[in-house]
Order: C-alpha cells, then structure tokens, then sequence
C-alpha cells in the first residue's frame, strides 16, 4: 500500500471548496426536494383526483422525481458529463407541474411557490459558481480516469 | 403454530400485552377508590386506539378512563399534556413536522458532504472509507427522501392534515419509513463504527482518556499511534514489513498533530450527521415516549 493522499491538504482543498461552492449547491439541493414535495401536495395530487387516481400516485411519483434527483446528484457530485441531462429535466418537469396547475387554481403564495423555486433552481444550476463547482468535479473525474489507465 | 386468528386483529393486542404488565396496571387501578373499575384506553403514535378494558360503573356513574398515549415527539410535562389533551381534538403537527424537515434536510446535505469527503478519513478508517462513501450516499439519498416526506408533510399540514393521518395508518407508508429510517440509521451506524475505531485506536496508542484524545500528542506517541493505525489497516501484513515500508518512504513514520486533528474533526462531522439521523428517526417514531392520561367528565367546573 503506498501512502499517498496527504489528508491535510484534502482538508484545505475541501474546506476552501465549502466556503465557495457549498451555499449554492446546497441551496441548489434543498430548493428542488422542497420543490418535488411541494408539487406531491398540490399539482400531483390535483391531477391524481383529476383522473380519478388514488392519491397515492402523487406520492409515487413525487417519490421517484426524487429518487431520479438524487441519481442525478450522486452523478454530479462524481463528476458526469450527462448529470446535466437529468438535473434540468425533473427541474423542467417540476416548472410544469407547477404552472400547469396554476392554470387552473387561485394564483395565491403557496400555489406559487413551486413554480418560484424551479425556476430559482434552474437560475442556481446555470450559475457561474454553480457551473464552475460542477466542471471542476468533471475535471477531477477526468485527471482520476486518467492516472488509472497504464501508459501507453 | 398459528392460531387461525387473522394477523391484523391480534398484533396490537399482543403487542400491548408483551410491552406492559396489564394485569398490574389493573390492579393499580382497581386499588386507587378514586379510579376503581376505570376503562383504559391505548392511543398510539398513529393515532389507533385500542380499549384495552371497558369502563366498569364503580367508582362512579359517569365513565373514567386511563389514557395511554404514545408520544413520539420530546417528553412533556403533565400539566403540558393535561392541557393538550383537554384543549385540541387534533394535534397540529406542524412543529413536529418542521422539525422533522431539518433534521432530515441538514441530514441529506451532511451526508452528502460526508460521502464527497470521505477520503479524508482515510487515515483513521483504515481503508474503509470508499466503503463507507457508498454507504453514505446510500444514507444521504434515503435522507433527501425523508426530507421530501417531511416537507411534503409540513405542506399537508398546511392545506390537508387529515391525509397525513391517513398516509400514518397505511401499511406500506409505515413500512417505507421505516425503511428509510434504518438506511439512514446505518449511514449513522458506519459512521459511528468508524468513529469508535479511531478512539479505541488513540486510546490504546496513547493510554489517554477519551475526554483526553483531543490534546496535541508529543512525537512519540503520534508514532505509537501511525504503528497502531497502519497494524490496523494491514491486518495480514508482519509488524516487520510495515516497518520496513515505513523507513522505505510508502508508509507514513509518524501523523502530524495537524493531520490526527484533521481526522478527528472529519469524525465528529460524520457524527453530527449521524446524531441528525438518530433524531430524525426518533421523530419519526421508531423510538416512542409514552404519557399516561385520566380522562373524566365533570358535571360542573370546580377548582
């Protein structure tokens, strides 16, 4: 076994990338699960007592929007290139239950609140301390796949 | 054997009669003139009441009964339940539930953390820490679950309570609680594990107390304990080859203060997710407090 990781200087990297990337990712992170519940209490249930489904489809799905999210974190936070192409889908997905159900409920806060946290959410995702974390982590990615591979 | 019985009628029951002594509580009862002959009644943390004896008209016409109450919020006074009792129908869960959603959200993010930085423990989890980043993500991602179930909840609470009630007294919903409840509970478990492994490490290095390990160590008991933790990390290896390894330059002589800190403070922020965990799970109801109420009808208010 060769000791190779130095864990203070993993530290000091880690603790510098807190101060920098942490408020956005983890805001990031916290609005769209706040997003998916809330959408599971009001859009998704609308439209499950709207096609006379048992309310439990709305929990299911808000569920697997979630479990599908959380993929789509796990992705990112290793570094893949797609986890973009599932990030942004649920966050569009999530706009349109939120404005869809909008057009036929009162416009009130609590009704709005899903479509502002969505489109909040896509806002932080396209950010430049956003996008910069996320390309960094790919880098990373890369550098690791790299050093793994035998010289040719 | 089974009893032919179907399972859904006799597990309360059962489950009641192996937790409480209920022939003693009778006669507890049945011994105060003041409450002889009262009914008592079992309301769990899902709101499902059981009548475990029926009031006996003896102590008095109009019917008293003990009230067993699972609570599976923080332990309260019994004026503070007294009042509760006498004043709401239905609790409003809206604090609980808001609670609920911290500890799970500051959990899912923590974990998170935990499995992005877990390399950095690798010093002291003798080579598990890859091990325990999957498990950390696994308990990170069970705990954004639970932090959507909790806000969902908080939102129900909001618009419709009823339908919390009703998702409590599914089998399934119950099941899936739990369920996420134990995942996370063995993200906390890795964690801990982990945990205690480096304190019985420093201890046995150093012969320290545990409320002493945060204290700088001098350079020979930082070696003493490099020895320990790479003997640990090496299981099948000779003390002679780690030895050699160590003057070779591929093993570390001896940690740094700085480095042993770091490992520490990398522990106790695995724990503060862990000890998030542990609490969501308490509020959730897999550990439950249990108030004992009298319930009795006055015909007029007196003091």
């Amino acid at each position: 076994m060769i000791y190779s990781v130095d864990p203070f200087r993993e530290y000091r990297i880690w603790r510098r990338y807190a101060y920098r990337f942490l408020p956005s990712w983890a805001s990031a992170l916290l609005l769209m699960l706040n997003n998916i519940a809330i959408n599971m209490t009001l859009s998704l249930s609308y439209y499950a007592k709207a096609n006379h489904l048992p309310t439990e489809f709305s929990f299911g799905t808000g569920m697997a929007l979630c479990l599908i999210f959380c993929a789509g974190q796990i992705m990112l936070f290793e570094g893949f290139h797609h986890a973009r192409q599932i990030l942004v889908p649920i966050a569009i997905v999530n706009t349109f239950l939120a404005i869809g159900y909008l057009a036929n409920q009162p416009v009130t806060l609590f009704n709005l609140f899903p479509l502002f946290t969505s489109l909040l959410y896509i806002l932080i995702l396209n950010s430049k301390n956003h996008r910069r974390y996320t390309s960094m982590l790919r880098v990373k990615r890369r550098r690791k796949i790299r050093a793994s591979k035998p010289f040719a | 054997m089974r009893s032919g019985v179907p399972d859904a009628h006799t597990t309360t029951r059962q489950r009641l009669t192996s937790l409480l002594d209920l022939p003693k509580l009778y006669r507890t009862i049945d011994a105060d003139p003041a409450i002889v002959g009262a009914g008592v009644v079992h309301i769990d943390s899902a709101y499902q009441v059981t009548v475990l004896r029926e009031f006996v008209p003896l102590c008095s016409i109009k019917p008293k009964r003990v009230i067993l109450r699972e609570v599976a919020g923080p332990a309260m006074t019994a004026d503070q339940y007294a009042e509760l009792a006498a004043s709401s129908p239905r609790e409003s869960q809206l604090w609980r539930e808001a609670s609920g959603i911290a500890a799970s959200c500051g959990g899912a993010v923590i974990g998170y953390i935990v499995a992005k930085s877990g390399i950095a423990a690798m010093p002291f989890s003798a080579g598990a820490s890859l091990a325990l980043s999957y498990a950390a993500y696994s308990a990170a991602t069970a705990s954004a679950l639970q932090c959507v179930n909790s806000s969902w909840r908080v939102s129900n609470e909001l618009t419709h309570p009823a339908k919390n009630d009703y998702y409590d007294s599914l089998s399934w919903y119950q099941a899936m609680t739990v369920a996420l409840d134990g995942i996370s509970l063995v993200g906390a478990g890795t964690t801990t594990f982990a945990t205690v492994k480096s304190v019985m490490a420093i201890k046995r290095a150093t012969g320290r107390n545990s409320t002493d390990i945060l204290r700088l160590m001098s350079r020979q008991e930082r070696a003493k304990l490099t020895t320990e933790v790479l003997r640990l990390q090496n299981p099948r290896h000779p003390r002679e080859m780690i030895r050699l390894k160590q003057l070779a330059g591929q093993l570390p002589k001896r940690y740094s203060n700085l480095q042993l800190r770091l490992g520490i403070l990398t522990q106790i922020k695995d724990q503060i997710g862990a000890t998030l965990a542990v609490g969501g799970s308490i509020y959730s109801g897999n550990i439950n407090h249990i108030v004992i109420g009298l319930y009795e009808e006055f015909s007029e208010y007196d003091l």
